[in-house]
Order: structure tokens, then C-alpha cells, then sequence
């Protein structure tokens, strides 16, 4: 019994077995299954089933195998007469009342009722008096279909509500023979993760509306994948019926989301069979309009003009696959020769390159595992409900039950605050200045809380503003703690693509460029401008995703020559002239780097829609078309170039040799597979980490979290100077305002300024609302000046020094070149003292919602109708101000453009405003104009 | 040396040429199959007109040729085809497939899938060969008309 260890008897099999865990647990991994509805390896046991009594030795009961630790010397039998006996006639109860309609309910087939009546049950009933019954088919919520009747009450939903996402929308209610599952009255069953209770209801009580009599599982075929949605990069299987993905399941990894993934992940797989698909390349013609050609003709068009071409900017979207973005970065910079490139889009201003500055790596030190070994954690940055959702969950787990302390730095009442030790809410653009009182303990109250081990987390925010001296900041109170850092950029692409080199200043692996580049803003200013001859999209949709829609409006409006490579016409495609159609992440092999830099595998399960390709294969298609061939065939081709040129990948072992899943007791033994060495039980064999139906015979790993294999191998994190800045040390500053020493080299000709209030009567001219909106009225527009910033202000610019405006191209006002490379934040209450107009001017914040205007999402039709309408969100006191309250209209206007939103009042910093960043009917980035934007808010 | 064989079977040959015909002069006369003869399939209705079939996909999943296809969809109040839930919105049986096995009748659990002693299936192209729901489904439910074993005439027992 030495070293935690304990010995015990499972059926006459010796085993040997960590102290404190569960019988049900060791049994399994000896082989010994032992039939269970309420035990779920992801929550606590509760042994409501009573399904799991074994017999143990010196017990006079029968115990619950999922609620007995192991102890030395216990002597289990599972199949003795009495637990069999117990067993079945547990069974016999739990169909006295079960409607037996497995023809009509979509679990028949998988159903670990079905199966372990087959394995563990009486052959038949003794029960001949009337079932229960209640209605059938209750629609809880837009996702959720709920069939009383079935329902074992496990409390497995209830469990996984209250427990792990925290919000309990379902309970069983009533007592007795009377005790039903049900939603609470007119509250729907509204959870961001309500799909992971039809997953893990061992009946089908809970059962998905998209997929409700779409198919059995014996039609289907699957295969392990990764969501194509958020950075988390939860592993998934997708199955297929006739080639069409129609379900979509968690698959469980430890090491990223338990057993979990959020209902985008799991509903949001209809884009890739929609019908609005690109399916064959299309060329503009003199008549303008789309043509669809051949992909050699597609390819000479634009070979022939990347030819003549000088200036080349190309964007590359945070949805591709690590493949692909090494594809951009090759074809980039060293086919095209050309630094001018980036994938950031709606996170334009974050600067990942800085956060090398902690250990050399433009991504996180953490991995998620080190949130639960945390003392404290420290959150800089978006909701992570919203946009990382089982980061959230993540971060949920660590502090309720692994006891990290929370502490939440955000302008605006985020998920988190509910949670958290301590909330420091910040002015908009105040985070870094609350970092640096945590790093310098400034924070009295706080900083008792800070220990080690610490974890930084830091994502970029609001869409629109520099995020630079937040990066900074973060670095510094990760390097002065010792810290971990992780880094959570928004998109399942967005880690891949910083790695790959899709940036104007880090080649591969990080190696600084030869010379730094223009950045997304850079490129769509040249292309406004005139200055760019032709303009790549690949995956990028500016139009949707660009934090400053009048910018955006001027480079279309420029008429460059753009290609784009893309799923869905989306709004950027129609200002194409060549477009290829590129395959979804359900149709390609591909691998997607996650926010811990975990490199994890997509498997393909269907064709993509007409002749649409990967998007690595076009572009070395158009390298090819220049005289440049790369020489790949296939997926691994370029893997073994990327394993070849870029260091930090060297040792990325696509075999994932020894990294398969641990078979985790979550699915139930199928009753077909009799094992005759253990009697009545029935080993995992293989595929039982695996859900049903999982039948490609595809392995699922784990995936690689390559940074550790370097760093075993001793790579040297190192600073850059002059490509990663480093942060000065600061000093201790009170309340005197840090300036950080811009960056060496911040990027050139960012719009990195200032004050973006429209100051002038603008014409909707070329600058409008690319969707909606109407311009400014003169009158609303011509006073919004601002008067002067006498309040904290980062540039320590001079008061009243308001930015010089002059007309631009289209009659636009454009800035002066006067910009400064750090940003300035406004102190809007000293530039409008009086609000007796009625109207007065905020700091936007703005931030996405998890269902959104998303090419992706809204091509999924069980999402699309849960985006919420955009609204705009209050400070309690500045709504009283304005004379607003909770639900009326507002007009909100900036950049010459203007909207009608609904008001909610909420706990945000006063002086600014939340506005969701791409809801249906009206997308917040035609308001943006430059960084850090600003906008109007009145009384309609 | 092969003379009595020749003649043993040359025994057999005359004796069946004067035994009645078992051919038939198809298609002038077609021959009545026996009840239970296992021809191409129907689906049945209820009294009341709803459909037997439920969409449950079970005869799918019996069948060993991978014969049938079916999809189903949710009835609703308006759009109503059979009781309960679920309804086969397509439903279809490949005869270039079907073995005639009758594996699927059996694993009908609404008895909404029948066979009938019809056998004259044939066509010009695959497509007339896959009969649809509309081809399957009958008008008026059928009345059951079969009997045991022992109720069914001597001659008559020898396919049973
Ligand atoms: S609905 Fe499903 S998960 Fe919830 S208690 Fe009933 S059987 Fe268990
Ligand atoms: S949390 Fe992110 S990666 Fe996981 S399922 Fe949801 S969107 Fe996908
Ligand atoms: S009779 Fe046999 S082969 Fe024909 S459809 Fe039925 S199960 Fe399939
Ligand atoms: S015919 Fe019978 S087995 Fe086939 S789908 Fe209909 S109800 Fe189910
Ligand atoms: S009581 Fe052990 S699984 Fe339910």
C-alpha cells in the first residue's frame, strides 16, 4: 500500500490501483464493465441508478461501484448471483415506466438503455399495468427536444447544468413515482451548452432538434475531427448520412474539453452542406458579372496578372488549417516575394508578436491543463462564454473545483465576474493600467491574491482598438511573477496562422522577417488608396469582419484587382473578379492549432461541393502557375516541408505515436462483443473510447501541444529585439499615467489614432454603411467634436489637440499622418461635461456574441435563429443621463453612418458602450472608423 | 456397358412425358402463386387511413441486399401521415437489389410492410425498378386473409 497504491481482487483479476479512485473506473480499465446510467467520469457520482451494486467482500450490501474508492484487499465481484440479481432487477424498474417506442426515438441503436437491457436485463416484464405518460416532444429550447416519458432520472442533465456550466435551466421535479424532468415555467432551456445533455442522457429523453429522425446510426459513417469555430479546438466526430454531416458529438480529451463542447460546435455544422456553397471557380467577366470557369483558366487569369503585379497584399482568414496558412506565408514571401501579409481581421489590432516578448513564442506558455494546477489566474479580454466557450468551462472548473483564485480584469460584466475572486472594472483601454497595479501590487486588496502558480490570460477584446499596451502589460506581469501566459486569440485558425508566418513581421516558427510588411489595415489603406495591384482574400472576409467598414468600403471602392478563395459568396466575394471554392474543414485532411498551440487532426468525411480544393492546394496551384512548383501531392507533403523549414515544428509527429485517447468510461459496452475471459463483462476493446458509431476506423489523438517537445529538446526561448518589443520596466507610477515606449517599429502607417469622432457633415457618399444605416444627420454629426481630453490620455496628448481632418479621396475626411504609434484613450467625461442635448459621445466596446452574423453560423440553419438583435449597452447612470432606459431605442452613430438599437442597461465602465460586434440586420463595423473608435449615442 | 444407365434414364424421361404439364404458356396464362409466395412488397394502412409505417428504418436495417431506403420526417398537426411522431417521407425499394428475403416484414414492428404474391417485376431501366412510396402504399388497408398451416389445403402446404 506503499505510494498511494492499493491492491484489490475484480472478479479473481488481481489489480493494482491509485488510492480514492472509483471501483467503477479500475474495473473498467481491467476490462470488467459494470452497467451504470447516473456515473459520468466528467461529474461527481451521485449513485442515484443503483444500477452499478457489485458485491463486495466483509460489505453486508451490495455497493454502488461508482461511489465505492477502492480500499487494499477489497475483494469485487461483479457477477455474483446477488448484484446480477440486483442488476436485473434494476432494470425491470426502469422499464416499468419506459414507453419502449426505441422505433420512433432517434437513440435506438446507440442507446446504453437498449444496450445494457440486452447485456444486464430480464428477458422480460412483469409489469402489465397501464405506464405513465406525458406529452411527448416538448421543445425546451430551439436546440433541445425533451421526451418525458424516456427519462431514467439519472440527473446527468441536472448535473451537468448546475455543475459544469452553471446555469440550471432543467431540473427533475415532483418526488415519487411522479418525479419528471422538466425546464423551469417560460424559461426556455437557453444554455450555450444545452447540447451536451443529449449527448450524455443515457435515453433519449434529450434529444437534438436538427438532427431529430435525420437518421439511425447505422447510416451513418464518421470521422474524429476538430470544431472549425474558436480557438479552443474541441476535438469532434462528425458523422455523415449519404455524404451530408448530420451530426456532430464531443469527443472527450482531458487535455482540452473534458467531455464537452458548446452548442456552436455541435449544431454548427450545416454550413458545410448548404447549398449556397461556391462549388466551381468563377471569373468576372466585361459584363461584370460571375462567369463560372475552369480552374485552369480561373489560375492563368490570375497567374497571369500576379505576374505584372508589384503590389500584392494578401489576407488570409482565421478559419484555414495550419496547412494552409504555411501555404499563404510560403506563397507570400518567398513565391510573390512580398511581406504584405496577415490574417487578422477582427482582431486587427492584436499584436500577438508582442506577447513573444515573454518567452519567444507569439502564443501561450500555458497550456490549458495549467489552469487547474493554477493558484491564481489572471483574465484580461473578451467573455470567454462567448467567444472561447469551453475555455470557459475550462477556467469554471479550475476555480470551483481545483479552488484557483479568479481575477477578472474587464471593462464590462463579463461570465466570468459570477465566479471570480475579484473583479477590477476598468475604463475601456484602462486594462493595461489595471495590469500594471497587479504587476506592481499597487492593488493592495488584490494583491494577497496573486500567487504562484499564476496564469495569465490575455485575448484581444473589442474588435477595432489596439491592444498593444494590454499585450504589453500582460507580458510584463507575466514576466515579473513568473508566470504562464495564455495567450487566447478568437479563432480555430488564428494560432495556426501567427506559427505559419501569415504576419507582416514573423516568417515560420517565428523567425523575424526580412522587412516588415503591411499588416491588414496596411493592405486595405494601400488598396484605398490606389497603391496595391492586386489583392488576395483567401478565407478573409473584410467586409463582415474588418473593424472599420468605411475603410473596407474605400478599398472595394478602389476597384483592385481582388481574388478570393472562399466557402460562401459571402459580401467580400462580390467584389471579387476570380473566386475559387475552397473545402470546408468536415471535407479535407487538415490539422488546426489551437489557443495552446495543440496541433490536432481533421479527418475528411465527405466531398466537397463541386470542384472546390483545399486552400494549400491553390495556392500552390498559383505558385505552380508562376514557375514556381512546390512539389505537393498530398497533405503530408506538406508537412514534411513544414517539419523541414520551420524550427519550432521540427518534431510535430503526425503519427502522434503513444498519444491516442485513453479509452474514458463514457460509453457504454456494446452488448455484441462477449469477451469470454471475463464472464458476464465485456472489455473496452478497440474503439471504446470512442462513440458509437464512430466506424471510419480513424484513431483520435489526442494532438500534440508542440511547444513542450522544444522545449524538452531544449529550444531557447529567446527575445528578438527589434521585432518583439520588450516592455520597459515600469516604474511605479500611482496615479500619474504610464506612457510605454511605443514599439520599435509598431506598424507603419497604422491608423493608430486617435480621435475618431466624425467631425464633419459627411456625406454617405463611398464611405456609407456597407449593409445598413443612413448617414449622420449634419446636425447630430457637426457637434461631436471633441473638446478636449483633459483626463489620462496615453500619447499625453495636449488637450483640445484634435486631429487634423482634411478630405480625402471620396470626400471622406480622412486623418493626418500625425498618428502615434500608441494608442489614446479618451476620458469622454472631461471632453463632454454637459449632456444637456441630450447625446453625448463613448468609447465603443464591442465584442462577439457566440451565435452571430458569421458566414458559418449563419449558414447554419439551427443556429441562424438564435442570433440575437444588436443592442447597445449602457452604463445605468449614463442611460439616466440620456434619458434612456432598459429596452428603448437609442440612435447610435460613427463614421458618418447611424443605427436604431435597443438599450440595455448593464454594469460597464461609464463612458462607454457595448455594441455586439456582428449581429443579423446591422453589423457594428460600419460605425468603426480607425482604432480605438468612438461613437454617439442619443435619444431617438 | 453404359446400356443400363442409358436406359434408367431414358425410364425417367418417359415417364415424365406422359405426366401432366407443370409449364405454363406465359403470359397467356399466368399461374396463381401460393399465399405466401414472397413477391414485391406493399405498405399497409391503418382503418382510419393513416399509414402503418413509421419511418423507423428498421426493414433498412434487416435487410441483407441494402435494399431499402427510407428517410423520415416529424408529422405535424397540419401535415399529418401516420399516428405518433415519425413518418417515412421517402420510402423506397430497389427490386435490382431485393433478395425476396422477407427479413424486413419480420423486422416491421407495425406490420405496415407486406409482401404479395406479385412476381411479374421487371422494366427497361433501373429507375423502374426502384419502386417509390406512392408505387409501395396501398389505398385501402387490406384485410388479412391468411390462414395457418393446418387451415391451408394438402397441396398447398408444400412451400409453407
Ligand atoms: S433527461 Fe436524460 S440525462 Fe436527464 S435525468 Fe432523464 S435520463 Fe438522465
Ligand atoms: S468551444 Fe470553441 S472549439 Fe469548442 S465547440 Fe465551441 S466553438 Fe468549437
Ligand atoms: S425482402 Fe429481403 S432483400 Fe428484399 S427488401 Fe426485404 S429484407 Fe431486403
Ligand atoms: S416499413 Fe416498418 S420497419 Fe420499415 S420503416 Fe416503416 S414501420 Fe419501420
Ligand atoms: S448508482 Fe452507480 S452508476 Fe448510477
Amino acid at each position: 500500500m506503499s505510494d498511494g497504491k492499493v491492491t484489490l481482487t475484480i472478479n479473481g483479476h488481481d489489480v493494482e490501483a491509485e488510492e480514492n479512485r472509483l471501483l467503477i473506473d479500475v474495473a473498467e480499465e481491467l476490462g470488467v464493465y459494470v452497467p451504470r446510467f447516473c456515473y459520468h467520469p466528467g461529474m461527481k457520482s451521485v449513485a442515484v441508478c443503483r444500477m452499478c451494486l457489485v458485491k463486495v467482500e466483509g460489505s453486508r450490501k451490495l455497493l454502488p461501484a461508482c461511489a465505492t474508492p477502492v480500499t487494499d484487499g477489497m475483494v469485487v465481484d461483479t457477477v455474483d448471483e446477488e448484484a446480477v440479481d440486483a442488476q436485473e432487477g434494476m432494470l425491470e424498474f426502469l422499464l416499468i415506466n419506459h414507453p419502449l417506442d426505441c422505433p420512433i426515438c432517434d437513440r435506438a441503436g446507440e442507446c446504453p438503455l437498449q444496450d445494457q437491457t440486452y447485456k444486464h436485463g430480464p428477458g422480460s416484464s412483469r409489469y402489465i399495468e397501464p405506464k405513465r405518460t406525458y406529452e411527448k416532444a416538448l421543445e425546451i429550447s430551439d436546440l433541445v427536444v425533451l421526451d418525458r416519458e424516456r427519462c431514467v432520472l439519472c440527473w446527468r442533465c441536472v448535473r451537468f447544468s448546475e455543475e459544469i456550466a452553471g446555469d440550471a435551466f432543467i431540473q427533475l421535479i415532483d418526488r415519487g413515482a411522479g418525479t419528471q424532468v422538466l425546464t423551469f415555467k417560460d424559461d426556455p432551456f437557453d444554455s450555450y451548452f444545452s447540447g451536451n445533455t443529449i449527448q450524455i442522457c443515457p435515453v433519449g429523453a434529450l434529444l437534438s432538434k436538427p438532427y431529430r429522425f435525420v437518421s439511425r446510426p447505422w447510416d451513418l459513417t464518421s470521422a474524429p475531427s476538430v470544431c472549425s469555430y474558436c480557438a479552443v479546438g474541441c476535438p469532434l466526430t462528425n458523422e455523415a448520412r449519404a455524404e451530408k454531416v448530420v451530426r456532430c458529438q464531443a469527443l472527450p480529451n482531458e487535455n482540452v474539453n473534458d467531455f464537452w463542447v458548446c452548442d456552436k460546435g455541435r449544431f454548427g455544422y450545416h454550413y458545410v452542406s448548404s447549398e449556397e456553397r461556391l462549388a466551381s471557380p468563377l471569373v468576372r467577366t466585361d459584363a461584370d458579372e460571375f462567369e463560372a470557369t475552369s480552374w485552369g483558366r480561373a489560375l492563368d487569369v490570375v497567374t497571369g496578372r500576379l505576374r505584372t503585379a508589384r503590389r500584392i497584399g494578401i489576407i488570409a482568414g482565421a478559419h484555414l488549417t495550419t496547412e494552409d496558412a504555411y501555404a499563404v506565408s510560403k506563397l507570400a514571401k518567398k513565391t510573390l516575394r512580398t511581406s504584405d501579409v496577415d490574417s487578422r481581421l477582427q482582431d486587427a489590432g492584436a499584436p500577438y508578436e508582442r506577447a513573444a516578448a515573454l518567452s519567444g513564442v507569439a502564443g501561450s506558455t500555458a497550456t490549458l491543463n495549467d489552469l487547474e494546477s493554477a493558484r491564481t489566474i489572471v483574465w484580461v479580454g473578451p467573455d470567454p462564454k462567448e467567444v472561447l466557450p469551453v475555455l470557459y468551462l475550462r477556467l469554471r472548473k479550475s476555480v470551483l473545483e481545483e479552488g484557483a483564485k479568479l481575477i477578472v480584469v474587464s471593462p464590462r460584466r463579463i461570465s466570468l465576474d459570477a465566479i471570480a475572486t475579484h473583479v477590477i472594472r476598468c475604463d475601456v483601454g484602462g486594462e493595461a493600467e489595471a495590469v500594471d497595479g497587479l504587476t506592481w501590487g499597487f492593488d493592495t486588496a488584490v494583491a494577497g491574491d496573486v500567487g504562484d502558480p499564476l496564469v495569465v490570460c490575455w485575448g484581444p477584446s473589442s474588435p477595432g482598438r489596439d491592444e498593444g499596451p494590454i499585450v504589453d502589460a500582460v507580458v510584463a506581469l507575466a514576466r515579473n511573477k513568473n508566470a504562464k501566459l495564455l495567450v487566447c486569440p478568437p479563432h480555430a485558425g488564428s494560432q495556426g496562422m501567427i506559427d505559419m508566418g501569415v504576419h507582416p513581421s514573423l516568417d515560420p516558427g517565428y523567425t523575424p522577417s526580412d522587412s516588415r510588411g503591411k499588416d491588414t489595415r496596411g493592405i486595405l489603406q494601400a488598396a484605398a488608396a490606389g497603391e496595391l495591384d492586386i489583392l488576395l482574400l483567401i478565407g478573409a472576409d473584410p467586409v463582415a469582419d474588418f473593424p472599420d467598414g468605411g475603410l473596407v468600403a474605400r478599398a472595394f471602392g478602389s476597384g483592385v484587382f481582388t481574388v478570393a478563395v472562399e466557402l460562401f459568396p459571402t459580401e467580400s466575394v462580390a467584389h471579387a473578379d476570380v473566386v475559387f471554392p475552397s473545402a470546408a474543414y468536415a471535407e479535407r485532411e487538415g490539422t488546426f492549432t489551437n489557443l495552446e498551440r495543440r496541433i490536432q487532426k481533421l479527418e475528411p468525411l465527405t466531398a466537397p461541393p463541386g470542384s472546390a480544393s483545399e486552400p494549400w492546394r491553390i495556392c500552390s496551384r498559383i505558385a505552380h502557375g508562376l514557375g514556381d512548383d512546390w512539389g505537393w501531392a498530398g497533405f503530408n507533403d506538406v508537412w514534411t516541408e513544414i517539419r523541414a523549414t520551420v524550427p519550432t515544428h521540427a518534431h510535430v509527429d503526425l503519427t502522434w505515436a503513444g498519444q491516442e485517447s485513453r479509452p474514458l468510461s463514457l460509453h457504454y459496452e456494446s452488448p455484441f462483443q462477449p469477451d469470454p475471459t471475463h464472464g458476464r463483462s465485456v472489455s473496452a476493446g478497440p474503439g471504446a473510447g470512442y462513440p458509437k458509431g464512430h466506424r471510419s476506423g480513424a484513431p483520435f489523438h489526442t494532438g500534440q501541444n508542440w511547444p513542450l517537445s522544444w522545449e524538452l529538446r531544449g529550444f531557447e526561448a529567446r527575445q528578438r529585439p527589434g521585432i518583439i518589443p520588450s516592455r520597459p520596466p515600469e516604474p511605479p507610477a500611482g496615479d500619474d499615467p504610464v506612457s510605454p515606449a511605443p514599439a520599435p517599429g509598431a506598424p507603419a502607417g497604422d491608423d493608430a489614432a486617435l480621435r475618431l469622432i466624425p467631425r464633419t457633415d459627411t456625406p454617405a457618399g463611398g464611405d456609407a454603411s456597407l449593409r445598413s444605416g443612413t448617414p449622420l444627420s449634419s446636425a447630430f454629426a457637426s457637434e461631436a467634436s471633441p473638446s478636449s481630453a483633459k483626463g489620462w490620455s496615453r500619447t499625453g496628448g495636449e488637450d483640445g489637440d484634435s486631429p487634423e481632418v482634411k478630405a480625402g479621396k471620396s470626400g471622406v475626411p480622412e486623418r493626418s499622418g500625425e498618428s502615434s504609434p500608441a494608442a489614446t484613450w479618451h476620458s469622454v467625461e472631461d471632453e463632454f461635461p454637459s449632456f444637456s442635448e441630450g447625446r453625448r459621445s463613448f468609447v465603443l466596446y464591442t465584442g462577439r456574441l457566440l451565435y452571430d452574423e458569421g458566414a458559418m453560423v449563419s449558414k447554419t440553419v439551427a443556429l441562424k435563429s438564435l442570433a440575437r438583435r444588436p443592442f447597445v449597452e449602457l452604463n445605468e447612470e449614463d442611460a439616466k443621463e440620456l434619458g434612456l432606459s432598459e429596452g428603448d431605442e437609442a440612435l447610435v452613430g460613427g463614421n458618418g453612418v447611424r443605427a436604431t438599437l435597443e438599450v440595455r442597461l448593464g454594469d460597464i465602465a461609464r463612458g462607454a458602450v457595448f455594441i455586439p460586434y456582428d449581429q443579423p440586420g446591422w453589423r457594428a463595423n460600419s460605425i468603426i472608423r480607425g482604432v480605438n473608435p468612438v461613437v454617439e449615442v442619443r435619444h431617438p | 456397358m453404359a446400356l443400363p444407365e442409358i436406359l434408367n434414364g431414358m425410364k425417367t424421361v418417359v415417364k415424365n412425358v406422359f405426366k401432366k404439364k407443370d409449364t405454363v404458356s406465359y403470359p397467356e396464362v399466368r399461374r396463381q402463386p401460393f399465399p405466401r409466395y414472397k413477391g414485391r412488397h406493399i405498405l399497409d394502412r391503418h382503418p382510419d387511413g393513416l399509414e402503418k409505417c413509421i419511418g423507423c428504418e428498421l426493414c433498412a436495417g434487416a435487410c441483407p441486399a441494402d435494399a431499402i431506403q427510407v428517410v423520415a420526417a416529424e408529422n405535424t398537426p397540419e401535415a399529418r401521415f401516420s399516428p405518433g411522431e415519425r413518418y417515412a417521407q421517402i420510402y423506397q425499394i430497389n427490386y435490382l437489389r431485393c433478395i425476396f428475403c422477407g427479413l424486413c416484414v419480420e423486422a416491421c414492428p407495425t406490420e405496415a410492410l407486406l409482401m404479395t404474391t406479385e412476381y411479374e417485376l421487371s422494366g427497361s431501366s433501373r429507375e423502374q425498378l426502384i419502386y417509390t412510396k406512392d408505387q409501395l402504399i396501398i389505398d385501402t388497408p387490406i384485410v388479412r386473409h391468411w390462414t395457418t398451416k393446418k387451415e391451408l389445403p394438402p397441396e398447398r402446404q408444400v412451400f409453407s
